[in-house]
């Protein structure tokens, strides 16, 4: 027989009162900061696990055996994220042109583009000329990655 | 009377409308760029302009900030991704319009609204400029705390599937709102000893995390354009007729807009938020609005530009900037020796008032560039994703990163992203999450301030704009709640 679950509005809350809960700790236990500082955080986080509570509550209540997967398509959710991942990854140890370029090619060739090669010249010249862009006319430098700052 | 007049004139010379419209078309690229606005238009401007003829400076600023105030709203629209903060309101339904292919109207939409709120807002700066100055007088900090409280309490009306996910998600933004410095001890809260956190969350990073980064993995996920197999329907005509059909929301929030705009600290997202939550909480057809209701679309953009034109009035009548693009236009001001205060229009009137004719043209200019170049913005959400979500990643990425220069960013946009894809999932509105986020800091500010003053809570009965907004507030509470059970007993009855 199968019991009954959760549905995924009460994991939601759990998790966002979790958040909180580590938010406040952060203030309470490690800064010790003062009740001054504390009680307008501690209100609203009051408020927070009151609702969550309530809400798990509704889950637990509304629950049945079947639950509607989370995902519609979980390999493309992974792969995506685990892109994105990577992406952020990348940024940060080879600059924003060479992780933006490597996205764009990994997506026409992961999620199967007609005519890839014409598509990722085309994004590259646009990366390149954003890039410029931003850090020329803007002001506004972009990333250039640990591994380019160290070779130059 | 002959300010007014001798500024018209000026202002429709030749050189200074070129001067206008290449202000726009800037401030609309600079505006369509997340987490580049109109404060970075103006700011980037002030180098450049040291040699020029101050009115052709102004000129070139009001085009900018005319511009990139409705700019934000074409990425908001097409791609899910807030443009700058003030057009946060506008994905909740701009997005979803595009996502059924209704991408022109929308776009068409936003653009009339834009310039209709933009319109009232210059034509309130250059006529009641005198009363506006006395009115903004009486708006202290108790004052600010209740309007902000009313702003909450509309979570109650916006959360209509269930009023305990709204209360739960919009008392999440106002927790995350408290991460940084406290406004009155100093201390640095909830910061976890990272350096990064010491200012708090700039809110770009979590609205482009929350709308169009999570919007990008769940493209991927359905492997899906925005509009899907839907073909691209509609006319931007059609949303331009709409905002005139829709008159009364769009009257009722460039009236908003004003009002908020020359409140110090309310700004043109706050503006957006309680017109989109008010224009939702008192339409019949509430419930279609978060799926791509049109009202959900003029309702912030009439709102939002219309802040223009009030928020420079603290700035000009008081030297005090109702927001942090008017403070970087009071630099560009003062640069060109005209100092804000009470001699300004007998110093720099004629200069004043063509800037202010030249705020009046820019709402003209952006329809007249904006209209062209929206037919070829609107086939974006036809683009193939394979295409577009990389795209989408990349703005988000550049979006983030422009706001300070760190990585950590990013990396907070991400957990954001990551945080409303499953938020969305489990259906919880964001709206509540978003006006938690926006009015924090001003319900915490205003509250210690006014306790200060006051040393208790007598200051809202006690000063009769706070009384009139707290019994709006219980109005706003209440009325959602009890109006479902008078309808049903009516029913019954029936």
């Amino acid at each position: 027989m199968e019991g009954k679950r959760m549905k995924f509005e009460g994991v939601m809350a759990i998790v966002i009162a979790a958040i909180v809960a580590i938010i406040c700790l952060d203030g309470i236990l490690i800064n010790k900061l003062p009740m001054e500082a504390l009680r307008y955080p501690l209100f609203c986080a009051a408020v927070v696990m009151l609702t969550a509570a309530i809400e798990i509550v509704k889950a637990v209540r509304n629950g049945t055996g079947k639950q509607k997967p989370i995902h519609k398509n979980a390999r493309n959710f992974a792969v995506a994220a685990a892109l994105m991942v990577g992406y952020i990854i990348l940024m940060w140890l080879f600059g924003f042109i060479v992780s933006s370029i490597a996205l764009t090619i990994a997506f026409t060739v992961i999620y199967k583009m007609e005519k890839p090669v014409a598509i990722n010249i085309g994004a590259a010249v646009v990366i390149i000329a954003v890039y410029f862009i931003f850090s020329r006319l803007l002001y506004i430098f972009l990333p250039e990655g640990l591994f380019f700052e160290w070779l130059f | 009377m002959e300010g007014i007049i001798g500024g018209l004139f000026s202002s429709v010379l030749p050189v200074n409308l070129l001067y206008m419209f290449i202000g726009t078309f800037a401030g609309i690229i600079i505006g369509a760029l997340p987490g580049l606005g109109a404060t970075t238009g103006i700011a980037l401007l002030i180098p450049l302009t040291y040699g020029m003829e101050p009115v052709h400076a102004l000129l070139l600023a009001a085009g900018i900030y005319q511009g990139a105030m409705y700019g934000g709203s074409i990425t908001s629209v097409l791609l899910g991704i807030p443009g700058t903060p003030t057009n946060t309101a506008t994905c909740f339904d701009g997005f979803p319009m595009s996502q059924k292919g209704q991408s022109k109207e929308a776009l068409g939409a936003s653009l009339t609204a834009s310039a209709i709120g933009g319109f009232f807002s210059c034509i309130a700066l250059m006529f009641l400029t005198p009363l506006m100055s006395k009115i903004v007088l009486y708006f202290g900090a108790p004052e600010q705390f209740m309007m902000a409280m009313v702003g909450l309490g509309v979570i109650a009306a916006s959360s209509h599937e269930s009023l305990s996910k709204g209360l739960l998600v919009g008392f999440l933004g106002l927790v995350i709102a408290t991460i940084g410095g406290d406004p009155m001890t100093g201390y640095d809260r909830f910061t976890f000893g990272i350096m990064y956190l010491d200012d708090g969350i700039d809110f770009m990073i979590i609205a482009v995390g929350i709308f169009g980064f999570s919007q990008a993995i769940a493209m991927a996920e359905e492997a899906q354009s925005i509009s899907g197999d839907t073909k691209l329907r509609g006319r931007l005509m059609d949303g331009v007729k709409a905002c005139f059909t829709h008159w009364k929301i769009t009257l009722r929030c460039s009236f908003l807009g004003v009002l908020l705009g020359v409140t110090p600290g309310a700004g043109g997202s706050v503006a957006a938020m309680l017109a989109y939550s008010t224009t939702q909480a008192t339409e019949k057809d509430k419930d279609t609005f978060g799926t791509g209701n049109i009202k959900g679309v003029i309702a912030p953009e009439a709102a939002n530009n219309a802040t223009i034109g009030s928020a420079i009035i603290p700035t000009l009548a008081f030297g005090i900037p109702g927001s942090a693009t008017s403070a970087v236009l009071m630099g560009l001001l003062m640069i060109h020796n005209i100092v804000p205060g009470p001699r300004l229009f007998l110093d720099a009137g004629s200069t004043l008032y063509t800037f202010f004719w030249g705020l009046v043209w820019t709402c003209f200019a952006i329809v007249i560039i904006g209209l062209p170049l929206l037919r070829f913005f609107a086939k974006v959400t036809v683009v193939p994703y394979q295409i577009l979500v990389p795209s989408i990643v990349i703005l988000c990425a550049l979006g983030t990163y422009s706001v300070r220069g760190y990585m950590f960013d990013v990396l907070l946009m991400f957990a954001f992203g990551i945080l409303g894809y499953y938020l969305k999932k489990a259906h919880y509105p964001m709206v509540c999450f978003i006006l938690g986020l926006i009015l924090g800091p001003t319900v915490e500010s205003n509250l210690w301030r006014s306790l200060i003053i006051y040393g208790d809570l007598s200051f809202i009965w006690t000063r009769p704009i706070t009384l009139a907004l707290a019994i709006l507030l219980a109005a706003v509470i209440i009325i959602p709640i009890v109006k479902p059970h008078f309808a049903k007993k009516k029913g019954e009855e029936k």
